[in-house]
């Protein structure tokens, strides 16, 4: 091997990351023991690469790296799980809307409340109108409570009532708020349900059922603040507060 | 984007490449709060996209680009580093002082902030010592002679930089590295 060759393969001869094939790696090294210029040349490299690498790897590594990498590894999991149980709920929502709707003709007017129909509601985007929300829920055969006022109507979630996972739309007034959570019979023994108890801030929240006037099964228990149900409703309907 | 990657396989990621990971992190961006949120985006992207690490033996080639990407990502919005043109690199004194000067950390990586990133990324990954040429070919998506070539010149850079007493920065203002290539 002449020099120009030994000069050209020296750089591919690297301890850990050689490229070299390894007859050209032995012609090389009988090259470098043979020829002082060569060996001085490749002896200068290693000595400054050798000091800049452990300078370059000298990198501090702060307490707690790995557990917080884990950690967040675990956070994207478990937002991954959550988002992917919503987009499957979703795609059986729309398909139980069909057996839903279906039911409802052979039904003749029965309201139907189907759970998995109401998840979908509660992840939809609220209406921006008060007077859509009648139709938004009646698209998917839900009905909501018809004595409510719709323009103080401001959040639509599925919520959690004694271990159930319900479709909930929270009105506010002022300071006060009212939780409904729509029911169908026999979810809950509704007249145990009505009682008083106090929230997080001590004030009192008052525990009521209500019937849909006119649907027969369909029923709504409402948590609120105020002591005044009908301050929620429209004022044709209750006293104007 | 699917989460096709096992909790047990990714947990194994992190044990046996976090470390190097963060480190190349660091030389790349120059900071520990850059480099640990890089580490951590690195990670959570190699999660998402476990299916295409077809072959495990380039799992550390392969993060090591996803992190790069994201690092890539991030700087086109700021551009954070003076550059050097690369032309200015003088020659290594002959002999070289004996011992060598140790190299200060922080001055090491003023100087890897100095280069543009087509010259930085390459003198890193080379020093972490077990990426060939062809890895790092590969990794900046570029042809082995251009990588060699920008190499031969950062590393010269460095030398001339970190290991010639009485040389600092060769940066005059925020110039973009004239590669030449
Ligand atoms: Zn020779």
């Amino acid at each position: 091997m002449d020099c120009r060759t030994a000069r050209l393969l020296l750089d591919f001869a690297r301890p850990l990351a050689t490229e070299l094939e390894e007859s050209d790696g032995e012609a090389l090294a009988t090259h470098l023991a043979e020829c002082p210029t060569c060996g001085a040349l490749r002896r200068t490299e290693r000595r400054l690469d050798d000091h800049l690498g452990r300078a370059m790897l000298a990198v501090l590594v702060p307490d707690g790296l790995r557990e917080r990498v884990l950690g967040k590894l675990a956070a994207q999991r478990d937002s991954w799980y959550r988002r992917r149980l919503l987009i499957w709920g979703t795609g059986a929502a729309a398909a139980a809307a069909i057996v839903v709707g279906l039911s409802l003709t052979f039904l003749a007017h029965k309201p139907v409340l189907d759970m998995v129909t109401a998840r979908a509601i509660a992840n939809r985007p609220l209406p921006d109108r008060s007077e859509e929300v009648g139709a938004w829920f009646g698209d998917a055969g839900l009905e909501g409570p018809p004595q409510f006022e719709y323009a103080r109507l401001t959040n639509c979630e599925w919520a959690s009532f004694q271990d159930h996972r319900l479709p909930m739309l929270e009105f506010r007034k002022g300071n006060e708020w009212a939780r409904v959570y729509i029911v169908t019979e026999g979810q809950f023994d509704l007249k145990a349900l009505k009682a008083t108890q106090p929230d997080a801030s001590g004030r009192a929240v008052m525990i009521d059922v209500l019937e849909h006037p006119t649907k027969p099964g369909v029923a709504y228990i409402v948590k609120y603040t105020g002591g005044v149900l009908p301050a929620f409703f429209y004022r044709d309907t209750g006293p104007a507060t | 984007m699917g989460l096709p990657g096992s909790q047990r396989s990714v947990q194994q990621l992190v044990e046996e490449f976090y470390l190097p990971l963060y480190r190349y992190a660091y030389r790349l961006a120059g900071s520990s709060g850059d480099a640990e949120d890089l580490t951590q985006e690195a990670f959570c992207k190699a999660q998402l996209q476990m299916t295409q690490l077809r072959d495990p033996k380039r799992a550390k080639a392969w993060l090591f680009s996803i992190l790069r990407n994201a690092y890539l990502h991030r700087a086109r919005s700021q551009r954070l580093h003076r550059q050097v043109p690369l032309d200015s690199v003088g020659d290594l004194p002959e002999p070289l002082p004996d011992p060598l000067p140790e190299v200060e950390p922080e001055r090491l990586q003023q100087a890897l902030n100095e280069l543009d990133e087509v010259f930085r990324t390459p003198v890193i990954l080379y020093y972490f010592e077990d990426f060939s040429y062809r890895d790092i070919a590969e990794q900046m998506d570029l042809p082995i002679g251009t990588v060699m070539s920008r190499l031969a010149r950062a590393k010269a850079y460095l030398r001339t930089r970190l290991l010639q007493p009485g040389v600092e920065a060769l940066a005059e203002g925020p110039r973009r590295a004239n590669d030449g290539l």
